[in-house]
């Protein structure tokens, strides 16, 4: 009997997730849940951030994410790469920063 | 006694009259950095002097030397916008620059473009470019005297 995977506890905006707007490449915006990151980097000896935010890999269409757009908490990204993640009911988007 | 003319030659590389005050990089030209750049340092310059190789061409007391200092010059932008293209004009500003300067005020005898390399880095809030030129620097000198250009 195959296990169905509930994922509303990992994805609770009351403990590590943010309600962040999704605006995809064609179709209407939504508000999924996601748990944003954004750690130091210095890739080359120049300093910067490493934005990247986990979601369902349901609410990120495999056709219409990349090169969509992701606002979180007053910051808008444009999606980078959108990769699935272990058994592919998560994916991890590579954001940077619009403009 | 002066300092190696090793030094000497980075410090008129960084100088306002060469590098120092460039269209794209200003004053943003750091010496031999060890630390991340930071957003107030870009886009900007590192120079380093990493190696050099010396061959003696006389013999005897007070013999001649012949310097082959490799000059690095790293041109670094973070941009989403076209940042290898404003690589390039870092490139083009710094190669007119040294060609206008060939000797750094008698300190050598040549500077020459050797090669260049570009790196890309996506995974960054911005698109991080980083295009390396190196460069020859020729200088003489002679036994006992490495802070004198001959």
């Amino acid at each position: 009997m195959p296990f169905t995977e509930d994922l509303t506890a990992f994805f609770d905006d009351d403990d590590f997730a943010w309600s962040a707007t999704f605006t995809p490449t064609s179709g209407s915006a939504s508000t999924p849940q996601v748990i944003f990151d954004e750690s130091y980097a210095a890739e080359l000896g120049i300093a910067a951030t490493n934005p990247a935010a986990i979601g369902r890999a349901s609410d990120f269409g495999a056709s219409v994410t990349v090169d969509g757009t992701l606002l979180i908490n007053g910051t808008t990204y444009t999606i980078r790469e959108r990769e699935l993640l272990d058994d592919g009911a998560t994916v991890r988007l590579q954001l940077v920063i619009a403009g | 006694m002066a300092d190696h003319l090793r030094k000497r030659i980075r410090a008129a590389v960084v100088a306002s009259g060469v590098l120092g005050n460039l269209t794209t990089t200003e004053t943003r030209v750091y010496a031999s950095r060890v630390a991340d750049m930071q957003s107030a340092n870009l886009p900007g310059l590192r120079i380093y002097t990493p190696e050099e190789q010396i061959e003696p061409v006389s013999m005897g007391e007070g013999r001649i030397r012949h310097h082959s200092l490799t000059l690095i010059v790293e041109a670094c932008v973070k941009s989403n916008t076209t940042p290898d293209d404003t690589v390039d004009q870092i490139c083009k500003e710094v190669q007119m620059a040294l060609d206008a300067n060939q000797t750094l005020g008698g300190l050598c005898k040549w500077i020459e473009l050797r090669s260049f390399e570009q790196q890309l880095d996506g995974e960054s809030d911005k698109t991080i470019c980083m295009g390396r030129m190196t460069f020859e620097v020729f200088y003489v000198t002679a036994q006992s005297a490495p802070d004198t250009p001959l």
